[in-house]
């Protein structure tokens, strides 16, 4: 069975450009998702994520990918009742710039993408290629965690904390997906179509959830404040940064409680009645939990 | 979607509960999805800021460089009222012992920038630290939905629609007035005995992610 297929007839990926694509990106990969038989939920208020997927499988990996599960309580291979797989995705669709031979997929990540959820996945959808690259969160921080300097340049730059960081090291070269950089080429191939499936198929995510949720964060928070100064500062600045959030990382996981609420104590007594209500009912409304004490 | 089941979706909606809905045209059912602290339960706000060096977090305040005084970011013409010439009103970071408050280099980035939490900034990253308790991780707590009103047979009701573990059965009574309760689908303890002690929608929709 070929994943993803040509789900529309009527129309090609590039008939459409960057303002009219997003519907039609979410429902390509929403039917391809449906025919290897996830039941597919899209949102009906404005939210971050854009796809919940969620399908029936064995806690012992014996479900095939593109085996369906809808109508069936029990594994067929080991009897097992199968648990309810849910999988967040995110989906970034682009198209493939460059020359044939050396495309490139430019997308942008900012730190509020980051969850520590291992059930969230990014999906990134060429749909110059038809391909997608379906990828957990905690397989994309591994990639970047275990290669260092890949690791800095996504995370630690000023332009990611922006919220405006375009990663254009994303390659398509011969056939074959990689991460290029200065000094390093990483694979990307294990997250392609049907490996990718493999991947959120992978039920070690819900049935080991805290272990994997303790390894993003821990790579989450390396790699975040390993600050990478671009053109911000000075090397010697870069150096005393770089010390002073190690240390600070270290007592935030302790005691940022105690700070925030300082903080909290003194702004409540230096504030006037009228703009801690102002700031209250206009901005921090949204936020639970937010307050004055 | 029918409209009974749209009606019960909007007041997840109405309690800032992201709704999910099935993309087939068979809709008995909707899926509700918060980002919640693994720890204590709260919500988990993606897009409040805290600041890169000390975690403090954004009151959406500008501050005089000058004399420190604060002011609401709602009036962005306002000057501080200590008159320096060289005073600017940035949107700092609150926490008077933040690097960005007390070392001059530090201080220099920040100001350069509009301050910490100036929209262009570098020096700010989404929340990593729960606003309640201070914990570094969050999880999706998600159920799916379903909707039985007027009925109180609701073993069938959940063998005929394949209702999962972990599910959730809203059920509405309506009588001369509105009542509600719920259940969440637990296979091992099926015997359900619903109370209707809810009177409105909103106080079963926090209830589910208690």
């Amino acid at each position: 069975m070929d994943f993803p297929i040509k789900v529309f007839d009527d129309i090609e990926g590039s008939d459409f450009e960057k303002h009219n694509k997003k519907q039609v990106t979410e429902d390509f990969v929403t039917e391809n998702f449906k025919e290897i038989g996830w039941s597919v939920y899209r949102p009906a208020s404005d939210t971050g994520i854009d796809l919940i997927a969620i399908k029936r499988m064995c806690p012992k990996n014996h479900t095939k990918i593109f085996e369906n599960t809808k109508d069936i309580q029990n594994c067929k291979e080991c009897g097992v009742k199968l648990i309810q797989v849910k999988r967040f995705i995110q989906v970034k669709a682009r198209e493939l710039k460059g020359s044939p031979k050396n495309q490139f997929f430019g997308y942008t990540l900012a730190s509020k993408h980051f969850r520590t959820d291992p059930k969230h996945v990014i999906l990134l959808y060429s749909d110059y290629s038809n391909e997608f690259l379906i990828i957990p969160m905690y397989d994309y921080l591994k990639m970047f965690y275990e290669n260092e300097s890949m690791g800095k340049t996504h995370f630690g730059t000023p332009a990611f904390r922006q919220g405006n960081n375009k990663l254009n090291s994303l390659r398509k070269e011969d056939n074959h997906w990689s991460w290029r950089s200065h000094s390093s080429k990483v694979s990307f191939d294990e997250f392609v179509n049907e490996m990718g499936i493999e991947k959120i198929s992978n039920c070690d995510y819900d049935v080991k959830f805290e272990e994997y949720q303790r390894k993003i964060a821990d790579m989450k928070f390396d790699m975040f404040f390993n600050y990478s100064r671009g053109r911000e500062t000075s090397e010697k600045n870069e150096k005393w940064i770089n010390k002073f959030l190690g240390n600070k990382v270290k007592e935030n996981k302790k005691s940022i409680i105690k700070q925030r609420s300082a903080t909290r104590k003194t702004l409540s007594n230096e504030l006037s009645k009228e703009l801690k209500r102002s700031i209250l009912e206009g901005y921090l409304v949204k936020f639970k939990g937010m307050d004055f004490g | 979607m029918d409209r009974k089941l749209k009606s019960i979706m909007y007041s997840f909606v109405s309690s800032d509960i992201d709704v999910y809905t099935l993309d087939d045209e068979d809709h008995n059912h909707f899926v509700i999805t918060k980002l919640l602290c693994s720890k204590c339960h709260n919500y988990w706000h993606t897009s409040l800021l805290e600041c890169y060096f000390c975690g403090e977090l954004n009151y959406y305040l500008y501050s005089c460089t000058s004399c420190g005084k604060k002011y609401s970011i709602t009036n962005s013409s306002v000057k501080c009222e200590c008159k320096n010439p060289k005073s600017k009103l940035i949107k700092a970071c609150v926490n008077s012992q933040c690097p960005t408050n007390t070392k001059s280099i530090i201080q220099k980035l920040a100001t350069k920038q509009g301050g910490v939490f100036d929209l262009k900034s570098s020096l700010n990253l989404s929340l990593n630290y729960c606003v309640k308790c201070g914990n570094t991780s969050n999880h999706y707590e998600t159920f799916k939905v379903y909707l039985l009103e007027n009925s109180l047979d609701i073993t069938k009701f959940i063998k005929q629609n394949s209702i999962d573990d972990g599910d959730v059965l809203i059920l509405k009574n309506k009588d001369t007035t509105i009542t509600y309760d719920f259940i969440k689908i637990d296979e091992k303890d099926q015997s359900y005995t619903p109370e209707f002690k809810f009177n409105n929608m909103k106080s079963v929709a926090e209830k589910i992610f208690e």
